[in-house]
């Protein structure tokens, strides 16, 4: 329940932060209306979006729809925000999906690998790849990419969204700075673990070197990997908006830098509202996992 | 990274190499480890971009400013249509790239350097004031932290500066400002722990002012941790302006910063013109690269826990 209640506050408090950010920009009406409205029409358009009433009515007004799901139309597309950016949600989860399954395939196997051969040679390559990695900005990944398989090689796609191959290039791009984050978090966390007495005593008592790293070494270290990578998962979301735009990949990132520039306030806060949410349900998912994964937090 | 190698030798399996080589001096191994030379060439390479940075209005060859169609799309001068005036080539309305990036460099390391002060600054009395004073100032000062913690800064940030325009000095306040709570919860660690020590009480008992003490005594232990958290920041610092340049809610194109030319490079990419692109790209990652060298090697060497796992 305490966690419910600090999940409605999270999302208030992130659309309303937008709602009061979006009071200091332009005049919707400048941007919307054709360049030669006359008074008349810019008057009776801000009084029909109701932007002429006092801010509080505006923002009370905003919440009272919002908790019933009634953002408002969008300026531009004059069709519910909302629904806007839900139809843009499955693509941007896709990104988000793709990113966090192949950073986890990726980083765990290599961070175990870099901490059991600590000191060789492996373990110095990967560790360097993963310091280039969490060196290099994602829109950076992203160009270097198109300009590697698309622009030369033409072997991917360099935008839109369809087949699976339209999926590589976006998807290994929001990943590679996780991969990068999670073999050093994975490597140092199993380095910390082989440390341990329990270890030791698994080795005496004649486990199989395998037994000792998955069953015993390993478990542990994934406690807190799950919940950096789902923590991470509001930074990918956030990291997904350039590599939307950069892909014309058709999610809810490039919904907003749309809307950004043509001021729609709705579509903005419709979308801050629902990555608000989707921020919240990762961090209950995370906590969900975090139980079952460790009997000691189950046991409290 | 793995500076201070291998802990006991009687666990031939985890040491690696170790178990071939015999008993080094810890100097000896220091000296051996290819990552210490690696370091020492991140500084370098950092000193080398800070000089260029500084003096980038002397040095720079062109007018950032400076257009000239005639010159447009030039590529680089080791190439056939190449010209001697732009090294590394030029964009679509014949701008240096060179200038550009040294420039960029500029921008880059004076918004690492001044939004990382900032959050630096706020983060240091935020937390000394919560670890000194505890209590109910302490309870909601890390009530504060949480949600700043709980915030996705890169999101903020994009918000912030798409509703409030462009702007440098907009730029450095806004990332200053939402990058402050790791700092907080630093310090204020660092505080709880060493506040506990008998010292301290010595130092209350002879009648020292509180001000004194902190600045004094506190203070100095917060430093270490503190010097390894800005290096550690930085990179992602510098990334996040880049991104948000690159995205044309940041640096505003009169001051050409590494993210703008970059995206202005990513419009004639197809066209096969890949010089406007690599080149601050490059830099970028120089930058950021070395930075987080230096902030392994100084984690590795400074941070006892760490050193103690490693």
């Amino acid at each position: 329940m305490r966690r419910f209640i600090q999940m409605l506050l999270l999302i208030l408090a992130i659309t309303s932060l937008v709602f009061f950010l979006l009071q200091f920009t332009g005049d919707p009406a400048d941007l919307l209306l054709p360049e030669d409205a006359t008074q008349a029409d810019v008057d009776a358009f801000r009084e029909r979006m109701g932007l002429n009433d006092p801010l509080y009515v505006q923002y009370g007004r905003f919440l009272f729809n919002a908790v019933q799901g009634d953002i408002g139309d969008s300026y531009y597309y004059r069709e519910p925000a909302l629904g806007l950016v839900i139809a843009r949600l499955p693509a941007s989860l896709q990104l988000l999906a793709g990113a966090t399954l192949l950073s986890v395939l990726v980083s765990v196997p290599l961070g175990v690998l870099a901490a059991v051969k600590r000191g060789s040679w492996m373990d110095r390559s990967i560790l360097a790849g993963s310091l280039v990695g969490i060196s290099a900005p994602s829109f950076l990944v992203a160009i270097v990419l198109i300009l590697m398989f698309s622009v030369n090689l033409d072997v991917f796609p360099s935008s839109g969204r369809g087949t699976l191959s339209h999926f590589v290039l976006p998807s290994v791009s929001l990943a590679l700075l996780r991969v990068a984050v999670g073999i050093r978090f994975v490597r140092s966390g199993m380095l910390d673990v082989l440390n341990r007495e329990y270890i030791r005593t698994a080795r005496s008592k004649g486990l199989s070197e395998r037994a000792v790293l998955v069953r015993h070494a390993l478990r542990n270290t994934m406690i807190p990997f799950v919940t950096i990578t789902g923590l991470q998962m509001g930074a990918v979301l956030s990291g997904a908006i350039v590599i939307e735009r950069i892909y014309a990949w058709p999610g809810m990132g490039r919904l907003l830098l749309n809307a950004l520039d043509r001021l729609d306030y709705p579509v903005i806060i419709a979308y801050a509202l629902v990555a608000a949410v989707i921020f919240s349900v990762i961090n209950f998912l995370v906590d969900i996992s975090c139980f079952a994964l460790d009997p000691r937090v189950r046991a409290r | 990274m793995a500076l201070t190698s291998s802990g006991t030798a009687t666990e031939p399996s985890q040491a690696g190499l170790g178990q071939v080589r015999p008993e080094l001096s810890r100097r000896e191994r220091l000296r051996r480890l290819p990552v210490d030379r690696l370091f020492y060439l991140a500084v370098g390479v950092l000193v080398g971009l800070l000089l260029v940075g500084i003096f980038a209005p002397l040095i720079r060859p062109h007018d950032l400013l400076e257009q000239s169609i005639r010159d447009s799309l030039t590529s680089p001068v080791w190439f056939a249509d190449g010209y001697r005036g732009f090294p590394f080539g030029t964009d679509q309305v014949g701008r240096d790239i060179l200038s550009n990036v040294m420039s960029g460099i500029r921008v880059s390391l004076m918004v690492a350097f001044f939004a990382s002060a900032i959050a630096m600054t706020i983060g240091l009395t935020v937390g000394t004031i919560a670890g000194y004073f505890r209590g109910w100032l302490d309870g909601s000062l890390m009530r504060a932290v949480d949600l700043q913690l709980a915030l996705p800064t890169e999101l903020i940030a994009l918000f912030v500066m798409a509703t409030l325009g462009q702007g440098l000095w907009k730029l450095i306040l806004v990332i200053g400002f939402t990058g402050w709570a790791g700092y907080a919860r630093t310090v204020r660690g660092s505080i709880l722990s060493e506040r506990e020590q008998e010292y301290i009480d010595a130092a209350r008992a002879i009648g020292m002012s509180d001000l004194r003490l902190i600045l004094r005594h506190l203070l100095p232990n917060v430093l270490t941790p503190v010097a390894i958290l800005v290096a550690v920041q930085m990179p992602g610092v510098i990334m996040l302006e880049a991104t948000l340049s690159f995205l044309g809610l940041g640096i505003p194109v009169t001051t050409p910063s590494l993210g703008l030319t970059i995206s202005r490079g990513f419009d004639v990419l197809f066209s096969g013109h890949w010089w406007v692109v690599v080149f601050p790209g490059l830099a970028l990652l120089l930058i950021t690269f070395s930075i987080n060298v230096i902030a392994d090697s100084l984690r590795d060497v400074l941070d006892p826990h760490f050193r103690k796992k490693a």
